[in-house]
């Protein structure tokens, strides 16, 4: 009975390879990932006085956390890890590569972010599987899982000179505070840090 | 349920200042330095899955004004959680995506005419062919003895997975052994011609 029902439905429309395609690419993601591609965005204001740098890295990160299968709350911090290197050395000169290393003594162990000018970057967690119960407030606690311990960064140019290395402690492990607190003490850049996830 | 976590942090200004109360008020007005700000998010469904993620770096420029300062300090002040902006049409958040953010931080300010520069950002690199060669350069590093070890505790191949992209790429032996070799001989190499030079 099935068996002739389906003999007798009418067999789906072809596609052309095209729309083939980017159906199964629909299927694979959510509806949302398919209408807006990640994007890095440099703008300055009218008088030239504030320079905006603006990332929405959602499908970068989404396809970070599915390669190295972390936990939310190693996603939450490789996402906040990515994000930054890849704003820290997005538009940077030709060859410019940024490498960010938290050492921290948290559940997630150490992670790892190698960003470049032209906007590539990646990253890995010692311990994808982190995490922390959830904070009393309800959020991911990604200081917990990252610890304290020491942020290094790293800026080199491809083909000769010298690397800039700076160290400076892990204040909070939330990534963006430690980053701020990063380029203010080591690249003396003055910054205010927000992470959320 | 979304899990939104947004956690704002007093700025650390350089300069030796009087009392908490200035410190905040002049968080950002200090021309002496650059100032800059710094926000990231990422937001996961219930599932543990990311729904979005961005965020964003302004910095204020040289012979920025005060007036432009305290402008954007109130824009960054009144924004939502950052990764509301990149959240799927139909959800809680702006979805005003990347030029949605500039403007809501440049509002009252008035953003440069012209598009912007953009670039799309990408995972990776670890293309598969750069990739083999360094994964042989590193198998090599081990030593003949112990590529040999390896070889033969897991039937003649050798496995290595990347730990940036997490691809798996499988050596023949002879390949991996070969490399261990010449890296080997070279080692050997120079140093006989460092004894060498020791002797002259």
């Amino acid at each position: 009975m099935t068996a002739g029902a389906r003999s007798g439905a009418a067999p789906p429309p072809m596609l052309p390879f095209k729309a083939a395609a980017s159906r199964r690419r629909r299927r694979a993601f959510p509806l949302f990932a398919s209408l807006r591609s990640d994007e890095v965005l440099r703008t300055l204001s009218e008088a030239s006085e504030i320079s905006v740098l603006a990332v929405d890295g959602t499908r970068l990160v989404s396809e970070a956390t599915k390669r190295h299968g972390t936990a939310p709350t190693a996603s939450a911090a490789l996402g906040r890890a990515l994000l930054g290197g890849l704003l820290m050395s997005a538009f940077k000169g030709e060859g410019e590569a940024t490498q960010i290393t938290f050492k921290g003594t948290g559940p997630l162990g150490g992670l790892q972010v190698v960003a470049e000018a032209t906007g590539a970057v990646k990253g890995r967690v010692d311990n994808p599987s982190a995490d922390p119960p959830l904070r009393n407030d309800g959020k991911l606690d990604v200081g917990t899982a990252v610890g304290g311990g020491v942020l290094a960064i790293v800026r080199s140019r491809e083909g000769g000179g010298e690397a800039y290395t700076g160290l400076t402690q892990i204040v909070s492990g939330e990534i963006a505070d430690d980053l701020a607190h990063y380029l203010a003490t080591s690249e003396q850049v003055r910054t205010r840090g927000e992470s959320g996830s | 349920m979304e899990r939104e976590k947004e956690r704002k942090k007093k700025p650390r200004p350089r300069e030796k200042v009087s009392s908490k109360k200035t410190r905040e008020k002049n968080s950002l007005l200090f021309l002496s330095q650059v100032n800059c700000a710094l926000a990231l998010g990422v937001s996961l469904d219930k599932a543990g899955r990311v729904q979005a993620a961005g965020g964003f770096l302004v910095q204020a420029l040289p012979l920025c004004s005060e007036e432009t300062l305290v402008a954007l300090e109130r824009n960054i002040s009144s924004l939502p959680a950052v990764s509301s902006f990149f959240l799927p049409e139909g959800d809680s958040g702006d979805s005003g995506g990347v030029a949605g953010l500039t403007a809501a931080l440049l509002a009252g300010i008035g953003a440069a005419p012209g598009p912007g520069f953009s670039l799309s950002p990408r995972y990776g690199p670890c293309e598969k062919e750069g990739l083999r060669q360094r994964m042989v350069r590193a198998a090599a590093l081990l030593g003949e003895a112990e590529v040999t070890a390896a070889l033969e505790a897991n039937g003649g191949v050798m496995e290595m997975r990347c730990e940036f992209c997490q691809e798996a790429v499988a050596f023949e032996g002879e390949e991996v052994l070969e490399a261990a070799r010449r890296a080997q001989g070279g080692k050997k190499a120079s140093r006989a011609e460092g004894e060498e030079r020791g002797e002259q």
